[in-house]
């Protein structure tokens, strides 16, 4: 596999990055924080990779470790951030996504589904991953992986349901159909 | 496998991809063909999950982020692994080491010092430095130059008058060198130099051979390596080194270790005395020389 130049690189990964980030942390500026922060790790780090063919299951499994990173300080000093506090009274309107409400949509659906399922989830509707994949990244067994998805899209699919009947969640487009394999 | 299990693993197959390859997947893919319930869940499923991947990719990073993520790593240094030069300097760095490193052991083996000894052993040029035949005075000599003198002789040169002694440059060492001319004829050189100057210093079991025809001997004691080269009969030269002190011998090299090289009239007779004890006294100038044989 060629090596990728740094910038090639951020333009290949960083926006999907970035939306495993934001599934995973519910800030967005947290997530802008770890996305920077692996391709720092990357800059600083990531040439010891010897295949290049790992490249996006590094960058990802690193995201994951500085999520993880993040939450275990924040156990340990557990706070609530003003901006935080403002967030509540004033989402959904806070993402850049606000133009974008289905993805917005998802994103608070999410939102509500535990981080272990969370994070599978989102990293399968990313698409460019393989459950295996999945479980190279957050380190589990690709059983667990699989029993996961298939939990986590169930209670995906409750709260879903459950925003719509509220009215917090717009209705996706369900009319498209993929023909099977 | 019933449907259950099979919607279970269905539900982290994605069709297009890699996953159809997946040996996992096979059986439960099968089953979608012969179960239309199965079938119609997982055209669902497909449904949903279509949508929710179009959904997330709705999610865009903020605009800046692209930039920013660049211009922190200009700031950064670039990972300096990641450098294809500095890779293929390390790569030829690694090989040249590599080659000096099997260049030096070879030339550093202990092989390769009996050799150099050896040859300079058998020199028709200068043999010795210095014609000094007292070991006290060989050591003294020695020490002048910096050369270290806590050595041992071995029992069949202790009190032997010695021919002379010489310094030699070994790959940045010194190494002592003192000549014996004995009855026979026999001519050894014994090589005296540190663990140290080599990698894999030789055991401290004595060990004979043969380097260039000539009989060689080695053994290492305390921090020293021993090299007794032989001109001559092999077979008086292993004698030499292999015969069990006698407490003659093990007197006068314990005389020879404290008072230095006696002279032979005088040690005869100490000598002769002390065959049938296994202590001996005898007064020399002022001084009472008292040894035990072990």
């Amino acid at each position: 596999m060629e090596t990728l130049s740094f910038e090639q690189l951020v333009d290949s990964y960083y926006e999907s990055l970035y939306r495993f980030a934001l599934g995973l942390t519910r800030r967005e500026a947290d997530a802008l924080d770890i996305t920077q922060q692996t391709f720092y790790r990357w800059a600083t780090k990531g040439g010891q990779l010897r295949d290049h063919a790992k490249v996006k299951s590094w960058l990802f499994t690193t995201l994951h470790r500085e999520f993880l990173a993040i939450r275990r300080n924040e156990a340990r000093y557990p706070h609530l951030e003003i901006s935080g506090v403002e967030e509540e009274k004033l989402a959904p309107a806070q993402f850049s996504v606000a133009n974008k409400m289905d993805g917005e949509s998802l994103m608070h659906a999410l939102y509500q589904i535990d981080e272990l399922y969370r994070a599978p989830l989102v990293l399968f509707y990313l698409e460019n991953h393989s459950y295996r994949d999945i479980a190279e990244v957050l380190g589990l067994p690709a059983g667990t992986v699989m029993s996961r998805l298939s939990r986590g899209k169930e209670i995906l699919r409750q709260v879903i349901s459950r925003g719509v009947d509220s009215g917090k969640i717009i209705p996706l487009n369900t009319s498209n159909t993929q023909g099977l394999p | 496998m019933n449907t259950q299990e099979a919607k279970f693993i269905l539900q982290a197959y994605r069709p297009g991809g890699g996953d159809a390859n997946d040996p996992q997947f096979a059986e439960a893919l099968l089953q979608l063909k012969n179960d239309p319930e199965l079938s119609k869940w997982f055209a669902e499923q497909l449904v949903f999950d279509s949508a929710m991947s179009r959904a997330l990719q709705q999610v865009s990073p903020p605009n800046d982020l692209r930039q920013n993520i660049l211009a922190g790593g200009r700031v950064i240094a670039p990972a300096f692994w990641s450098r294809r030069t500095v890779w293929w300097a390390m790569a030829a760095s690694f090989v040249l080491l590599l080659g000096l490193g099997a260049f030096w052991l070879n030339s550093t083996r202990f092989g390769s010092y009996m050799e150099k000894m050896a040859a300079a052993s058998s020199s028709n040029g200068e043999h010795i430095d210095a014609k000094i035949s007292d070991f006290g005075q060989i050591q003294t000599w020695l020490a002048g130059r910096g050369m270290e003198t806590d050595f041992a002789l071995p029992v069949s040169l202790n009190g032997v008058p010695a021919t002379g002694c010489r310094i030699l440059g070994w790959h940045g060492h010194k190494i002592s060198m003192l000549c014996y001319m004995l009855d026979g004829p026999r001519h050894y050189d014994l090589f005296v130099a540190e663990k140290s100057d080599f990698m894999f210093p030789p055991a401290s079991k004595l060990s004979f051979g043969k380097v260039n025809e000539l009989s060689v001997a080695v053994w290492t004691k305390a921090d020293k390596v021993y090299l007794m080269i032989g001109h001559g009969d092999d077979v008086l030269f292993r004698k030499d080194l292999e015969a069990e002190p006698t407490a003659q011998k093990k007197i006068e090299a314990e005389l020879s270790r404290r008072f230095g090289a006696i002279p032979q009239t005088t040690g005869a007779r100490l000598f002769l005395s002390c065959r049938n004890y296994s202590s001996v006294e005898k007064i020399s100038g002022n001084k009472i020389l008292t040894v035990a044989s072990s």
